[in-house]
């Protein structure tokens, strides 16, 4: 079952269509960034990009910084939200279900599938980025965020660690997607109820009167992958994010599964 | 034909949400070997009734059985030996028709990877799809989904076809070779339950029927039984004013119906009866025709509507 959701996602067009604009976008802001030389100043535009003029090995994480507040969201709103309901929508789904399988085995397959598209898409734009960037800026040592320096090897773990963690952080995202998707036969609406959900998390963690609940959400420590950067590697936020993701992983997990095993199927 | 049963439900009722009463207390019982017949109008009931048996829909109340299984939502093993078409062929547009057949012989038990290959082969060329199988699904015309929805209904080899409306969307041509291959079917031990709304249809090969009505069940026997003659026979004659004559001194109700014939009713008795009464008054008889009802009468009777002879 599983194997057969992977070949799905894989044979799709869709997916590299959507992975190659997601590579795509990094790429296309390097060039400029190169052409005119004018990097952002360091705390502002996309994190890292300040850096990349330096030292090419750092284009990664800052081309995760460029896709990471708003295409990212998207690209696992819409792949996620599509899961089930884009099955049910097709008709398909009452063709699964009336195979000999599970309800919880095919939810099981459909969160495989958006994991993995998640860390298939981070994987993939920081592989580009990556060559992207050396060819570039080329690779020298680098100064961290705190000022001492890392070595390529060292800035090379320290990308993937960041990128586990940036997908690692989509995983909320999913699963409410995964959520939505069990709700409706509509894909556009199960899409469009996780970007709600998305933009709703980023418009409560930018004022001040909320101050009290953003710790608590989804999007809130999206950012702090920055802190892999730092020396010695600043755990804290990151370890509060890595947990609340996977609150919001079990919850709307164990939502969708509520919802999906009990309910007609009618599409 | 044996008496095993293949799908048995009892007293299944299915209440929506929003109060519909959709399928009221239904006993059905479709038994090995049978090419059943579950006909009704648009609205009847069928599609809900036949997602409960699927397990796609969860049962207000009574039970089902299938190939021996309870269903419920949480029992997909009932579904091993079931091939279906629910409502019309549905697949992936963007893969190929024979590896839209991949991925539904892949999902779930009961079909081992080393032989899936031989699998979608054969049951593609049963269709008659061989030479697209490679092409994408998008490409199909309506009529080639059709056998491509009812090729996945064939994976497996089950032992129980569960068909909606199987022939919507398909010409003359196509629903003469579905209806062969059903009999086929079930000549090699398949049991075979479809619905329609087309009577007609059903009447052509069908062995067992039900009828269903406003969620209720309104007839369910043998096709040979619910078109058993309904007593009337009508007599072509050249000489029917004669025959009229005949017919008044005997014992028969009877009703002419235009210059050359006339309608006898001659109820369970045989009709070389009437044939007999006839010669021994040399009485030219040019046809002697049994009147047997037809699906549509019998359901039209059945649900008040008819006109009852």
């Amino acid at each position: 079952m599983i194997r057969m959701e992977l070949s799905k996602l894989l044979r799709r067009p869709r997916t590299w269509i959507t992975i190659a604009l997601l590579s795509g976008l990094p790429v296309i802001v390097g060039i400029f960034v190169k052409a005119s030389g004018l990097a952002p100043r360091p705390g502002e535009g996309p994190a890292l990009l300040s850096e990349v003029l330096n030292n090419g090995l750092l284009f990664p994480a800052a081309a995760l910084a460029i896709i990471l507040p708003l295409f990212l969201p998207i690209a696992v709103s819409v792949i996620g939200g599509d899961s089930v309901a884009g099955e049910a929508s097709a008709g398909t789904l009452r063709y699964l279900l009336t195979r000999p399988v599970g309800r919880s085995r095919l939810l099981l397959a459909k969160l495989v599938t958006i994991v993995t598209f998640i860390f298939l898409a981070v994987v993939v734009v920081a592989l580009v980025a990556l060559l992207a960037g050396v060819v570039l800026f080329g690779i020298r040592p680098l100064s961290s965020i705190s000022a001492t320096e890392l070595s390529p090897f060292e800035t090379f773990t320290r990308t993937a660690m960041a990128i586990l963690y940036i997908g690692w952080s989509m995983l909320g995202l999913g699963a409410i997607a995964l959520f939505a998707s069990t709700r409706t036969d509509s894909p556009l609406a199960a899409s469009l109820a996780t970007l709600a959900a998305f933009v709703g998390s980023q418009v409560l963690d930018l004022i001040e009167a909320t101050r009290s609940i953003q710790a608590y959400l989804p999007t809130h420590h999206w950012l702090k992958f920055v802190d892999f950067y730092r020396d010695p590697i600043l755990w804290r936020d990151v370890n509060e994010g890595i947990v609340l993701q996977a609150i919001y992983v079990a919850v709307f997990l164990g939502a969708a599964w509520a919802n999906f095993t009990t309910k007609d199927i009618t599409s | 034909m044996s008496e095993t049963s293949v799908v048995r439900t009892s007293a299944l009722t299915k209440r929506f949400a929003g109060g519909l009463l959709a399928v009221d207390h239904i006993d059905l019982d479709v038994r090995e070997g049978d090419l059943y017949g579950f006909l009704g109008p648009n609205g009847a009931g069928k599609t809900t009734t036949i997602r409960m048996l699927l397990s796609l829909i969860a049962p207000t109340s009574g039970s089902i059985e299938v190939l021996g299984h309870e269903v419920t939502l949480h029992s997909p093993h009932a579904l091993e030996g079931v091939g279906t078409m629910v409502e019309g062929p549905a697949f992936y547009p963007y893969l190929s028709g024979e590896r839209n057949l991949f991925i539904f012989d892949g999902a779930g038990t009961g079909g081992p990877r080393r032989t899936r290959r031989t699998r979608v082969r054969e049951v593609i060329d049963r269709v008659g799809l061989a030479d697209v199988g490679n092409r994408p699904v998008k490409a199909y015309s309506l009529g080639m989904r059709q056998r491509l929805g009812l090729a996945s209904a064939l994976l497996r080899a089950p032992r129980l076809l569960v068909l909606d409306e199987p022939t919507n969307g398909l010409d003359a041509q196509g629903i003469h070779e579905l209806r062969t291959m059903f009999v086929d079917l079930v000549r090699d031990g398949t049991t075979i339950m479809l619905s329609s709304h087309l009577l007609a249809e059903v009447e052509l090969i069908c062995t067992r029927a039900a009828m269903m009505s406003a969620g209720r069940i309104v007839a369910q026997d043998d096709v040979s039984n619910l078109l058993a003659p309904t007593g009337w026979v009508r007599v072509v004659t050249p000489d029917l004013e004669r025959a009229v004559r005949s017919l008044q001194d005997g014992p028969f109700r009877y009703v002419p119906t235009d210059a050359h014939t006339v309608r006898v009713n001659i109820g369970d008795r045989p009709t070389e009866l009437l044939n007999k009464a006839f010669v021994q008054d040399d009485i030219r008889v040019r046809e002697l025709i049994i009147e047997r009802p037809t699906l549509e009468d019998v359901f039209l009777e059945r649900t008040g509507h008819g006109d009852i002879r």
